[in-house]
């Protein structure tokens, strides 16, 4: 599988940017050559140079500090909100699937009305209610991507529990929290990770779309979603502002993308 | 055909109750008290007091949802707190613009996506190909609310040729209009192509390794009859189902691309409406939003079978 993996050179690629962010928010402190809070009024809206190389922002701010920084927050959101959608989802999805019969169908009605309810407007509308902050914005794309993961536990699931090791276990007289646990979990999870590769990266568009709303990571913390709120007043005075965070964004969750595809095709040869 | 319509219409309407539990229970994320939060800091306990009747904060949950939902389905989705103007009339105002939005969005996806989809499959691991793969993986990749931002920066700012926000009615003025709807429907309308492309790659892929398609080739069938009407025909049931998915999703209103292009439909008002705590007009919002795609997903399944020769035989 790793051979399959590394002989796609997307795939690669897409690991290497997504590797590169992951420095990149990791060491944000250390490399940024700048505070990204700190104002300078002095300093509004300066054109890329040799000292700002991104420019600065509306209240004189180093727009590649924030783009740094900003990284911090879109993927720290990225993967929290995945890991709260896994945490929901699989559970539902390989018990109802495990389970069969009313509970299944009374779940996955439950799962499918959800799915119905566009993403963002889900979203947009729980984060709304919850309040506005990073936190919160995280737990709103993770409620609102739990769904999806539920499904795809449960297709797992229906596809495991026929097979004859599953059999063999009831047989022997396994419990079945450790069939579930051993067994289908442990045989769902390569899928599972493919997703959330894949739900990664619409975790980190629904993230900076959030805070672009204002419903995301506040002011003055860096995020990219929010810098490009407010580049959008600026734009014919300082288009630098916007360029950058979102070359960003689109550079990160493509890089997910790659990987994501990447990882299914190395799983899934026939694919 | 009936009893198929039936028997689905029998399954949208439990996901459709379900949906609205999903959103009257919204109202309960409100952190402390639902009266304070829409009434706000400045209102007197006697403002709070009429809050709570108003909007039968007092009674038990399952009364609340039970007069909610009564009044939901006479299209009664309450009044606005702030301007007391009713959230039906204010829904339904919204529309058609949001439908104008989706439709142009809509044409742009599948004259794009269709095409180019079709042609990287049959030049198959050719330039064409990578192309499209890698530009279908790129529109998927740019987040449309920082495409909206820079066609803005290029046509309207730098260049000049089209308007930066706003919204005119085709009826009122169809020039204005086409130049008002042109940057939104593309911004909206290249994420869905980039989908589309790869759907109608993949559709056509799956049919053209077939061995009618091969028969055709045989008989000496002209390339591309061959592609349109053997391959193509047969391959447009997976790509009208993606076609009508997408349109239930856009009807639920491009939230950022109406909000970036100030373009009055659903989606600006879910965002108008969370930041004056109008909560019911976010509610009517996603409960409009849940219902528009399980009526498009009824439709896809009357569409696939309409598409579907071999499966309207076995009911026939």
């Amino acid at each position: 599988m790793v051979r399959r993996f590394t002989r796609n050179r997307a795939a690669v690629f897409g690991l290497a940017i997504v590797a590169l962010f992951v420095v990149i928010a990791i060491v944000a402190p250390l490399i940024s050559p700048f505070d990204p809070i700190k104002t300078n009024w002095g300093l509004v809206r300066k054109a890329p140079s040799a000292a700002h190389w991104f420019g600065t922002d509306e209240l004189g701010r180093d727009v590649l500090s924030r783009v740094l920084y900003g990284a911090r927050a879109s993927l720290y959101a990225g993967v929290v909100s995945v890991v709260i959608a896994f945490a929901i989802g699989v559970p539902i999805g390989i018990i109802s699937g495990f389970a069969g019969g009313v509970l299944d169908v009374v779940v996955m009605r439950v799962v499918d009305a959800f799915l119905a309810i566009p993403f963002l407007i889900l979203a947009i509308a729980l984060a709304a209610f919850l309040g506005p902050s990073l936190t919160n914005a995280m737990i709103a794309i993770g409620v609102s991507t739990a769904p999806v993961f539920a499904r795809l536990a449960r297709g797992q699931t229906l596809i495991i529990k026929v097979e004859e090791y599953i059999e063999a276990a009831r047989s022997m007289g396994v419990r079945p929290s450790t069939i579930l646990t051993k067994y289908i979990f442990a045989n769902a999870l390569p899928p599972l990770l493919v997703q959330s590769t894949l739900a990664i990266a619409t975790a980190i568009i629904a993230e900076a779309a959030l805070a672009f709303l204002g419903l995301g990571q506040q002011p003055p913390d860096a995020s990219w979603g929010s810098m490009l709120n407010s580049a959008r007043s600026s734009l014919g005075l300082a288009p630098w502002m916007a360029i950058y965070p979102g070359i960003a964004i689109f550079l990160t969750v493509l890089g997910f993308n790659l990987l994501g595809d990447g990882l299914h095709d190395a799983l899934d040869p026939k694919a | 055909m009936i009893g198929f319509l039936i028997q689905r219409l029998l399954v949208a309407i439990p996901t459709l109750l379900i949906i609205s539990v999903i959103v009257f229970c919204l109202q309960q994320l409100l952190p402390g008290d639902p009266a304070l939060v829409i009434g706000g800091g400045e209102a007197t306990p006697a403002m709070l007091a009429e809050i709570r009747e108003r909007y039968g904060f007092n009674d038990p949950l399952i009364v609340q949802y039970w007069h909610w939902i009564t009044s939901v389905m006479h299209g009664d989705f309450g009044v606005s707190y702030r301007t007391r103007e009713e959230i039906g009339p204010m829904l339904a105002a919204k529309i058609p613009v949001t439908l104008h939005l989706a439709l142009a969005a809509m044409f742009i996806s599948l004259i794009i996506g269709i095409p180019a989809g079709i042609l990287a499959a049959i030049w198959r691991g050719r330039g064409w190909d990578h192309v499209v793969t890698i530009t279908a993986l790129s529109g998927i990749s740019i987040p449309n609310f920082w495409l909206g931002i820079m066609m803005i920066l290029l046509f309207a700012v730098n260049l000049g040729w089209l308007p930066a926000s706003g919204y005119v009615s085709p009826f009122v003025d169809p020039w204005a209009s086409l130049k008002s709807i042109t940057m939104p429907a593309i911004v909206l309308g290249t994420a869905l192509a980039a989908a589309m492309m790869r759907h109608t790659r993949s559709a056509m892929l799956t049919v053209m390794s077939q061995d009618y398609v091969r028969t055709a080739r045989a008989k000496g069938q002209r390339e591309w009859i061959v592609i349109l009407k053997h391959a193509f025909l047969n391959a447009q049931v997976p790509i009208i189902t993606l076609a009508t998915l997408q349109f239930g999703t856009l009807l639920a209103g491009a939230v950022l691309t109406e909000q970036i292009f100030s373009i009055p439909g659903i989606g600006k008002m879910v965002v108008d409406a969370v930041f004056n705590r109008e909560y019911q007009a976010v509610q009517a919002v996603t409960l409009l939003s849940g219902a528009a795609f399980v009526l498009m997903s009824l439709l896809a399944d009357v569409l696939y079978f309409w598409a579907n020769p071999k499966l309207r035989s076995k009911t026939l």
